[in-house]
């Protein structure tokens, strides 16, 4: 069973510590460096933004990676991004620790194990159309269902997996299947973490709970939602603070966290929530802080920080290429795209 | 017509009484067909508004949509997605305007349409579910609205034609049938009287 | 007698195994990074090579000091007749300058040049420039335990 995880105190002022050196990682660091100088600029992908349209996106992509059919339409150009988002993973993961890279590779297993279990529990063909990147392959989770031997996949999602067929079978609710992979997930990360004794890692998640947590109080709160319970335990921010939250004005959001690291990001989604019900820019927000505690792995010159952080910053580029030439195909407002990305 | 009329005074009769007949019922049918253009009219009326909010409300919905879907990880879109849990259950039930059966639509929903957990999925899909959610309820009202307008406009121009039919085809049909029985049997009865007299001078000679 | 040989030969020893092990500790680490480099921008090889190197040089002071060592014992002349116990520690002392110095500035050089060499990653310009400036500055004081070894051995002790 997962340990149980103490409320942890900020004791920093916007981010964290990032952590010790660790040499053995000189070369992955060096590697992921080199990477990394190649990527996309702010600058390139605002212009791709306020490029005039879809066939201009695809140019100005041209030079670099990325290099795309000019006639490409969404699926292709999906497809192609996500073996891009694949070849990544395998190189980050191939320069990390096997301990750790199972951390990141475990984040498909969940997202597989969410779709085989609704699919699953709800008596639908499990198929095999899931995510390659994951530790457990497809092809098992037929024989593992029938048999209902959960304890033959790895450890962290056996446990989820049990969670989640508990939480189903109490109201029949298909969301909580969700609900317990997400928090086994969040735990397994914390806990892995604690027990590798990796400080940036335990932060990096911590953060991420936080920032999902936070994201999940407004929407709870924008949709006018009744559920409660539905937050990540680990973070800083203590869900009894987001509980509260739910019940108060927009505007008296943000400064209940005005001693928090978070407040920027939050002051900016919440105002723009209110004033364009859309959650664009809290989500640009969070990722902007995120990304903020990345860059600081620049302080250090070898360790897996960079590597962990060079994977999730490509990882995010992927995502922004996709969501730009996914707009500018459906030719969709500028505005939305600049306001998403930056 | 005028070809097959047996020019007798029993079809005189007949066909005046068919006169009046069709009289009166091009009378009920052109009330008939005003009051269901002015129905028509008034349901037409709901319904471009409706139109407008519906269209508006889906282009939110898909353009929410898209970017919801590009700035998730396409695994997560399909679990989250795939298995929903709002059920729908629509009813139909028919009712009657001039006569005319349109269908009523009764619509009843139930569950969340929010169907996933919040770690891995956007807030835009939260925004463009509960969109869609709502453009649903207008979009049956609408369908129910325009399958009443197509069929009262199928029965308004039956109508149209039928009244038409009788004021400019039938009616006039039948006056010059009379107008040529009358002629005939008037012809008849001149030619009877002029044979009459002849017979008479001839008794008289 | 013999104990002094095995003492001032100890110092000899240490010169050289401790000043190499920061080279090599150091070479380790630059190299390992200016190989992640190149395996993604081979033609950066003539600044790696530039910035690898630079560890290099604590060894060779370790080396040399060694060489000084023997000289002053004389071991390729038939050795020397009397060396006292104080004289051995005396060499075994000075001794010591190169060897710890060689193996901490060997180890710190080589993270700076692994820093240059990551940073030059990013910033080509600025991989001479920063780089190897710092990475150099660690180099004098390497430079100051091989003199300190150097004067103290040579000017410093007389032998028998």
């Amino acid at each position: 069973m997962f340990e149980m995880i103490e409320q942890p105190v900020v004791n920093f002022h916007l981010y964290p510590s990032v952590g010790e050196e660790d040499w053995r990682y000189c070369f992955a660091t060096a590697e992921v460096r080199t990477l990394g100088a190649g990527m996309l600029s702010k600058t390139e992908l605002l212009n791709m933004a306020n490029a005039v349209d879809f066939a201009d996106a695809v140019d100005l992509l041209s030079s670099g990676e990325y290099a795309l059919p000019a006639r490409a339409d969404l699926a292709e150009i999906e497809n192609i991004l996500l073996v891009k988002r694949s070849e990544v993973r395998k190189l980050a993961c191939g320069l990390m620790d096997e301990s750790i890279a199972e951390l990141f590779e475990a984040r498909d297993d969940f997202a597989n194990m969410r779709l085989a279990l609704r699919r699953t529990l709800t008596d639908k063909e499990l198929g095999l159309d899931y995510s390659g990147d994951g530790n457990v392959a497809a092809e098992r989770f037929e024989d593992i269902f029938a048999r209902e031997d959960y304890y033959s996949l790895p450890f962290y999602l056996a446990e989820a997996v049990e969670e989640a067929v508990l939480g189903y079978y109490q109201n029949k609710d298909i969301r909580q299947i969700d609900y317990a992979i997400d928090s086994a997930h969040a735990r397994h990360n914390i806990a892995t973490a604690q027990r590798l004794e990796n400080h940036f890692l335990l932060e990096l998640f911590r953060m991420q709970i936080d920032l999902t947590n936070i994201r999940t109080m407004l929407r709870l709160k924008f949709t006018e939602s009744q559920l409660r319970d539905v937050f990540l335990a680990g973070g800083y921010i203590d869900p009894r603070r987001l509980k509260h939250c739910i019940e108060i004005d927009y505007e008296a959001i943000a400064p209940l966290f005005i001693a928090s690291p978070y407040y920027p990001a939050i002051e900016q989604g919440v105002s723009y929530l209110a004033a364009e019900k859309s959650f664009l820019k809290l989500e640009s927000c969070c990722w902007e802080h995120l990304e903020g505690f990345l860059d600081s792995t620049d302080q250090i010159s070898a360790g897996i920080q960079p590597v962990i952080a060079y994977l999730l910053k490509k990882e995010n580029e992927i995502r922004t290429v996709r969501l730009i030439l996914t707009a500018k195909k459906n030719f969709l407002d500028t505005k939305l795209i600049l306001d998403r990305i930056s | 017509m005028l070809a097959n009329v047996n020019a007798t005074r029993m079809e005189l009769l007949g066909l005046r009484k068919r006169v009046v007949l069709a009289t009166r019922g091009h009378h009920l049918l052109s009330e008939k067909r005003d009051e269901i253009s002015r129905q028509l009219i008034g349901i037409a009326r709901k319904i471009k508004p409706l139109r407008k909010k519906v269209e508006a409300e889906l282009l939110e919905t898909s353009r929410r949509f898209m970017m919801a879907r590009a700035s998730m990880e396409p695994e997560d879109i399909k679990s989250s997605l795939e298995i929903p849990i709002r059920k729908f259950s629509l009813l139909v039930k028919f009712s009657r305007i001039m006569s005319v059966e349109v269908p009523e639509l009764l619509q009843k929903a139930s569950g969340e349409i929010i169907c996933y957990g919040f770690s891995n999925t956007s807030g835009e899909m939260d925004v463009a579910l509960m969109a869609l959610d709502r453009a649903f309820e207008s979009l049956i009202e609408l369908a129910e609205k325009e399958k009443q307008a197509r069929l009262l406009a199928v029965e308004l121009q039956m109508t149209r034609r039928r009244v038409n039919v009788l004021e400019h085809v039938l009616i006039p049909d039948l006056k010059s049938a009379i107008r040529f029985i009358f002629d005939k049997l008037a012809e008849a009865e001149r030619d009877n009287t002029s044979r009459l007299m002849k017979i008479a001078d001839i008794i008289r000679a | 007698m013999d104990y002094a040989m095995a003492i001032a030969l100890a110092g000899a020893a240490i010169a050289t195994f401790m000043a190499g092990i920061g080279s090599s500790i150091g070479l380790g680490i630059a190299g390992r990074a200016a190989a992640g480099v190149l395996a993604e921008k081979p033609e950066r090889y003539g600044l790696m090579t530039l910035l690898v190197v630079l560890p290099s040089t604590q060894g060779i002071y370790g080396f040399v000091i060694s060489l000084f060592v023997m000289l002053k014992l004389n071991m390729f002349g038939g050795g020397v007749d009397s060396l006292s116990i104080a004289t051995a520690c005396q060499l075994f002392a000075g001794c010591l300058p190169v060897a710890v110095a060689g193996l901490f500035s060997g180890i710190h050089q080589g993270k700076a040049c692994a820093g240059g060499i990551v940073m030059a990653a990013k910033r080509p310009d600025m991989g001479i420039k920063a780089g190897l400036v710092y990475a150099a500055l660690v180099e004098f004081y390497a430079i100051l335990g091989f003199l300190v070894s150097l004067l103290i051995i040579m000017i410093g002790i007389t032998v028998g």
